[in-house]
């Protein structure tokens, strides 16, 4: 699970670090801004294991070097940019939405679980204090038996 | 408040659907691309907000999207390249969200499993608490009737009358078992019988009989010729008692032999007027009394 974890990690990492590569590389008048848009795969990979606020965090930061791109007229059709910025924002946002509502019901189930626990402890604790009282009765009734078989 | 915002969500999705696809065509090529991306948040916000079959439903729409501006591409004469991975891009998005709703999925059944489990852990610790509590209530009452047996013992050491004692131990015995239960002890020697009751009122001494004027005796022979304990919960249905004008108000009994080194010196019964009147528990107990009895016997030089 662990492993899984690092694996998707790596893999999400990956694509963004080479479509920010290709970004530079791929000619803005063929491939328009088809790398950059590949930012949506590392963001739903991220998001089988992480969660949102963190995603945010690491797209804005390669966003921040395509965006640098642009400034540097490396990118130059910085409109279309805005709007396929707008778009990945969009699906985080959408997706901060789904996690929110997920959480919800996880930390619904979480509080029933707690809360049955706690009630089968307690009936635990009073099954084994009944155990003992029934035991100092049996005792005491052995003690009388063996007194009185003679 | 969650539901106004999940409905506003919803028409947001679906109005940026509706205005990409008005803007699509009307602008330039290089625009096409970056729409098409935008298609994206509906498909994703769709599946979200409105579930895995109207997402689909979505995916199909945008998949003829692409079809048409693939065409369009095709007439403009410009790369279809990066256009076709934009659409491997939808779906593969598309994809991952769905993987992503499966394991949260997952892990909520797997929630509600654990949850089911620990109910019917619960239902089975009630069942074991119930089980237990009655337990303690009978094993309660047990040792009142011990507690009550060893108060006896103790009282009879102090008083020196065979004929006394016999009455106490008898008389404190119906009271350990219930009102309307009343006991016989019957001593023989040298095949003469004596007889004494105690119906928790009153106690008397019947003297020797001849074993043949005793009430219930092919009972109680069985007894003495089997050496062993009986519980009988209906006399009338049992084919080893026959009854007789007395018996008539007598619906079940229990009885135990009394041995004085081994040789059986009477029996030692307790009978009530109701069906099923006493557990195997009565018949232990009264083992116990017929004990005590013996001693006394033995105290009283009764088989010599």
């Amino acid at each position: 699970m662990r492993n899984n974890k690092n694996l998707i990690f790596f893999a999400g990492l990956a694509i963004l670090i080479v479509s920010t590569i290709l970004a530079v590389l791929l000619p803005e008048i063929k491939f328009y801004h088809m790398p950059y848009h590949f930012f949506i795969l590392a963001i739903l990979l991220f998001f089988l294991y992480m969660n949102v606020r963190d995603i945010f965090i690491l797209v804005m930061v390669f966003s921040s070097i395509i965006w640098a791109l642009g400034i540097f007229d490396i990118i130059k059709d910085v409109n279309l940019l805005l709007f396929d910025t707008l778009t990945i924002f969009m699906v985080a946002g959408i997706l901060g939405w789904y996690e929110t509502t997920f959480k919800a019901e996880k930390n619904k189930f979480s509080y029933i679980i707690t809360y049955k626990e706690k009630e089968i402890a307690e009936m635990n604790e009073k099954i084994r204090q009944a155990r003992k009282e029934s035991d100092l009765v049996t005792d005491e009734i052995k003690k009388i038996r063996h007194i009185l078989n003679f | 408040m969650r539901n106004y915002f999940e409905g506003t969500l919803k028409f947001i999705v679906f109005i940026f659907g509706v205005v990409i696809t008005f803007f699509l065509f009307k602008l330039g090529p290089n625009w096409w691309l970056t729409y098409l991306f935008a298609y994206n948040f509906v498909l994703l916000g769709s599946y979200v907000l409105m579930g895995g079959g109207m997402s689909m439903g979505f995916l199909v729409f945008i998949i003829i999207i692409y079809l048409m501006t693939f065409m369009r591409v095709l007439a403009a004469k410009i790369s279809l390249a990066p256009f076709v991975v934009e659409l491997i891009v939808s779906i593969l998005a598309y994809l991952l969200l769905r993987k992503s709703s499966d394991i949260n999925k997952y892990f909520i059944f797997t929630m509600e499993d654990k949850l089911k489990m620990m109910e019917g852990e619960f239902n089975a610790l009630i069942v074991e608490e119930k089980n237990l509590k009655t337990g303690h209530d009978a094993n309660v009452e047990k040792l009142l009737k011990y507690r009550k047996l060893m108060e006896i013992y103790n009282e009879i050491k102090a008083i020196k009358v065979f004929s006394d004692r016999v009455r106490k131990i008898l008389s404190s015995t119906v009271d350990i078992f219930h009102k309307e239960k009343s006991i016989s002890l019957f001593l023989m020697k040298e095949n003469r019988f004596m007889k004494v009751v105690s119906n928790g009122k009153e106690d008397m001494f019947s003297g020797e009989k001849d074993k043949e004027s005793l009430y219930l005796k092919n009972f109680d022979e069985w007894v003495i010729n089997n050496k062993k304990s009986l519980i009988i919960s209906d006399i009338y249905k049992d084919v080893r008692f026959t009854s007789s004008e007395e018996s008539e108000n007598i619906k079940s009994l229990i009885s135990v032999p009394l041995f004085i080194d081994e040789k059986i010196v009477g029996i030692l019964r307790v009978t009530s007027e109701n069906l099923n009147g006493f557990s195997h528990e009565d018949v232990r107990f009264l083992d116990i009394i017929a004990g005590i009895v013996s001693k006394i016997l033995v105290e009283e030089k009764y088989a010599e």
